[in-house]
């Protein structure tokens, strides 16, 4: 499941929190220092230093770690009951400063700028942590001889439960700022985009603004001659009123005839001005290949470290630009392809060397823009496919005979490479072997709206090509009507759109209609009884029908061709048969996307594998909850990379809601969160009969025994530190409790 | 008060105090204010078939026109009727009549309730009319309605009396947490 924060590096993830915990830092340190401190400002405080401090250890900004260890050091302290004074807050606002320095630097100064920096704010921690140790002493000689200073009285710690009566519950409030405010999504926009869209949304404001005056305009002409027209049916008017009231109305007609040619250029122009808007925005989801493939070199490189073989890789058409959500949907596909290309393809360095090739192995991932589509190809100078081979496990699984293998042609023989379960390899190896992969690639690349092809020349190599729109955010469709119902369906999955007359199919075969077309007979399916509208039998005579996939899909009506935006289908509903998004139309009325693929293999007889159902069907699914998005997206990708199914969730509540609605194999939450902490969750869960053997790990930065005991307390089977994340032990908890991932790709590790 | 030394200088703020004017401000000040309402809040009242109900206008967040509901292929059904468009988006719509297990009839201009469970986690209801709103204190006994529930208790916080005759509080937590389990 997608956390929206795959695009962004480690480091940007880190920028992001500083921005938002220094913003909370500053505001609170100001309150602090007028004078009204409350738990909630130190809580909020000390909650700001402490999820710092987590995302800067999860990309080792050591420094800023040792820093904001000082300032939660002492935030906790005052939540003990320490005062804190003016000083303090000095001491807080200028590590803030650094901390704010630190964000503002771009990621590829980071490390000249911390060079340059880490004495002076080592110094400047060390100094903080050395005053904030002598602080009892400090406080009593600060207040008597420093009376200028004022200190800041703190409220009592919370360590003890409040006795008094809760605060009255608005049941109908507002819900608070902070409950929105946790849900924001964050977009990245370049300043000058947001210029040129600022720029034409003024204009289109102005545009409206002269429509509402045309519509004046017209409305005046309208009464005018509506008050002419009056004169004319009242039978007192004298003539020369009438001639007046008629030369009033030719008058008014002639002038309508002008206004609604203004009109038309104005309508014209917002028709426009609308379109590039739009393609404007469009273009800011547009994001460059390159950043959908970071992992690819290391992953080339780690692979090939692994078989013993020498691969170099090239990248062709980084800057090719892809929609976001296209491109989210890449890595995974193409990092299979890649494994498979080094372990399936390539020799091994002494192999390639007896046939005449260079020891060192050659992969080309090329993206590009071919005829308004998004092609990607991933090309190796391996062996190739071996046909004989090939055939031989065809008929070795009794997929065809023999007869029928052998007169097979190329193309209808690679296409069994992707058919599930089929491998051509004979041993299971940690990254190959398992013979789901290139059914799973097939699956996620329809899933975006793509297909995938093979060509290989035996001793030459392998070209998988990947043909995708280039974006997801608006398609063209043919709309079309069933039982009533007004669908769409993508061109792109459309072979041909005719109106044929079914043939019925022979007897004992009742129900089964056929057409001719080109020189093929293709099942008829009626799209009513697909979809579960209706059960009624095909109409006689000539119906619309859909080609797509070797099926002819009958419909009731053909409507028309148009562009429709898609929208993600809401998640509370699932995936559901036959439909792949939603949509609102030019009415602004929602209608439904089908899933081509997905009735093709019903139509067919056979449930639809998607990647996410396979993936579903195999992955245990995790909750991840945590505060900081930087750990949370750190654990996400850890465990995703396993081969897990991730949902994240901000705080215990969220997560809650969660855990009420949704079947979970594993939680993970950190302890310290705003709304409901880690503790509170899992006691929350262990008293639910439903969760209450539901596997827990809790992940904190506190490691004392204190802390454990009360984690393990609650119920937790795992109290581990967020520094377990780099020596295996986080993995490996998850693995004891829910066992390993089946992987994503079958033979790749690490693609989920 | 004494009278001051230049009359040209008397204004609104020191002329003389009216009669009683500081027993009436000592009777005031030491009148114990009341207690604020526990639960009180603004609610919609409408009508679902012969029922008049409330919703917090927290969670009923907008009242739209009958809306058009797209089927969704395989599952609507008893209670999901399908997906409405509200203000661009696109939200499951759901039949409050049918999970309340009522005999619905029609009694008014139908509208559609838009239901807010959470930020971004909307449903579209259809219901028979709106009423109106108030402020209601679910606490207030001189509010509260004696009339029985028509339906199972939990799907109620209370009822109270309107100039309109009974209302009855839906439990929104119970309604929402129906609806999920409803339409998964």
């Amino acid at each position: 499941m997608s956390s929206g924060l795959e695009d962004f590096s480690l480091f940007d993830l880190f920028r992001m929190e500083a921005e938002e915990q220094v913003r909370v830092l500053q505001a609170e340190l100001i309150q602090l220092e007028s004078g009204t401190p409350t738990t909630a400002t130190l809580e909020a405080l000390m909650r700001a230093a402490h999820s710092l401090k987590g995302a800067a250890r999860i990309i080792g900004l050591d420094v800023i770690v040792h820093l904001t260890h000082v300032m939660e050091d002492r935030f906790v302290a005052a939540q003990a009951g320490s005062a804190l004074d003016s000083t303090d807050v000095d001491r807080m606002l200028t590590a803030t400063d650094w901390l704010a320095r630190l964000q503002a630097t771009p990621e590829a100064e980071t490390a000249t700028w911390l060079e340059a920096n880490t004495p002076a704010i080592e110094a400047f921690a060390a100094s903080f942590a050395s005053a904030a140790a002598s602080e009892p002493a400090a406080q009593t000689s600060s207040i008597q001889a420093q009376p200028e200073k004022p200190v800041i009285p703190t409220p009592a710690a919370p360590a003890a439960k409040q006795s008094a009566p809760e605060p009255e519950e608005d049941v109908f409030g507002q819900r608070s700022q902070q409950d929105s405010a946790t849900r924001e999504r964050t977009v990245r926009i370049a300043a000058d985009r947001f210029d040129q869209i600022l720029s034409l949304a003024s204009e289109l404001l102005v545009a409206s603004r002269k429509l509402a005056t045309q519509g004046d305009i017209l409305d005046r002409n309208r009464r005018a001659i509506a008050r002419s027209q009056h004169l004319l049916e009242d039978t007192t008017t004298t003539p020369a009123a009438r001639t007046a009231a008629l030369r009033e109305i030719d008058r008014q007609t002639a002038s309508f005839a002008g206004h609604i040619a203004d009109l038309d250029l104005v309508s014209r122009a917002n028709e426009r001005t609308a379109e590039r808007l739009y393609r404007t925005v469009l273009a800011g989801r547009l994001r460059p290949f390159s950043d959908g493939i970071t992992g690819v070199a290391r992953l080339v490189r780690d692979t090939a470290r692994d078989l013993g073989k020498q691969v170099r890789l090239e990248v062709l058409g980084e800057s090719t630009r892809v929609d976001r959500d296209i491109l989210e949907r890449l890595e995974a596909p193409i990092s299979h392809l890649i494994t498979n290309a080094i372990d399936h393809g390539i020799e091994a360095p002494a192999e390639r060397l007896a046939a005449g090739k260079p020891a060192e192995a050659h992969i080309r991932l090329h993206g590009r823009h071919e005829n308004g589509r998004l092609v990607i190809t991933v090309r190796d100078d391996g062996h190739g496919i071996h046909r004989d081979q090939l055939r031989e496990r065809i008929i070795q699984r009794n997929l065809v005979t023999a007869e029928t293998a052998a007169g097979l042609a190329d193309n209808e023989l690679l296409e069994f490479l992707f058919l599930p379960g089929f491998s051509t390899r004979e041993v299971i190896s940690t990254v190959s072997g398992r013979g789901v992969g290139l059914n799973v690639v097939q699956s996620m690349v329809q899933e975006a709206g793509g297909s995938v092809t093979v060509t290989s020349e035996p001793g030459v190599g392998t070209v998988f090509r990947l043909t995708l729109p280039v974006t997801r955010s608006v398609i063209k469709v043919i709309r079309l009507q069933v039982e009533g119902e007004l669908y769409a369906v993508p061109l792109v999955r459309i072979d041909r759109v005719a109106h044929l007359e079914p043939t019925p199919g022979a007897e004992g075969d009742a129900g089964t209609h056929t057409i001719e077309f080109n020189d093929q007979k293709l099942p008829v399916m009626s799209l009513g009884s697909l979809l579960g509208l209706s059960s009624k039998p095909l109409p006689a005579g000539s119906i619309p029908m859909l080609l797509c996939g070797g099926i002819a899909f009958a419909a009731d009506r053909l409507v028309d061709e148009i562009e429709l935006p898609v929208r993600r289908l809401d998640r509370r509903l699932g995936k559901v048969p036959g439909v792949s998004a939603a949509s609102l139309d030019e009415n602004g009325l929602p209608l439904l996307i089908l899933d081509m693929e997905d009735l093709i293999q019903t139509a067919l007889g056979r449930p639809a594998e998607t990647a996410a159902a396979h993936s579903a069907s195999l992955a245990p699914h995790i909750l991840v909850v945590d505060d900081s998005h930087t750990v949370r997206e750190m654990e996400r990708r850890l465990l995703a990379r396993a081969g897990y199914i991730i949902t994240t969730a901000q705080n215990g509540q969220e997560a809650w809601n969660l855990l009420r609605l949704n079947e979970y194999d594993l939680l993970i939450s950190d302890v310290d969160m705003p709304q409901m902490n880690g503790i509170e969750l899992v006691t929350k869960v262990r008293d639910n009969p439903r969760l209450a053997r539901m596997p827990i790990i809790l992940l904190s930065y506190k490691d004392h025994e204190e802390d454990r005991r009360r984690g393990l307390d609650a119920g937790a089977d795992f109290y581990l530190t967020k520094g377990d994340f780099q020596n295996d032990a986080f993995r490996q908890a998850v693995v004891d409790l829910i066992g390993p991932a089946e992987p994503l790709s079958s033979d790749t590790e690490g693609t989920a | 008060m004494s009278q001051p030394a230049d009359p040209r200088r008397a204004n609104i703020f020191n002329r003389p105090l009216p009669p009683g004017y500081r027993d009436e401000m000592r009777a005031l000040i030491a009148e114990r204010p009341a207690d604020p309402p526990r639960q009180t809040g603004s609610t919609l009242l409408f009508q679902l078939g012969g029922l008049r109900l409330a919703l917090p206008t927290r969670v009923a967040s907008a009242v739209a026109p009958i809306l058009h509901i797209a089927r969704i292929p395989h599952r609507s059904g008893t209670v999901l009727l399908g997906l409405a468009a509200f203000r661009g988006d696109i939200l499951p719509c759901c039949s409050l009549a049918r999970l309340l297990d009522l005999q619905h009839a029609q009694t008014g201009t139908a509208r559609t309730l838009i239901l807010e469970e959470s930020p971004g986690r909307r449903w579209a209801v259809p219901i028979d009319g709106v009423l109106g709103i108030r402020i209601v204190d679910t606490d207030s006994d001189s509010q509260a309605s004696t009339e029985p529930a028509p339906l199972a208790a939990h799907w109620f916080r209370g009822s109270f009396h309107d100039d309109g005759g009974a209302f009855h509080l839906l439990d929104h937590d119970v309604l929402f947490r129906q609806i999920t389990l409803a339409t998964a």
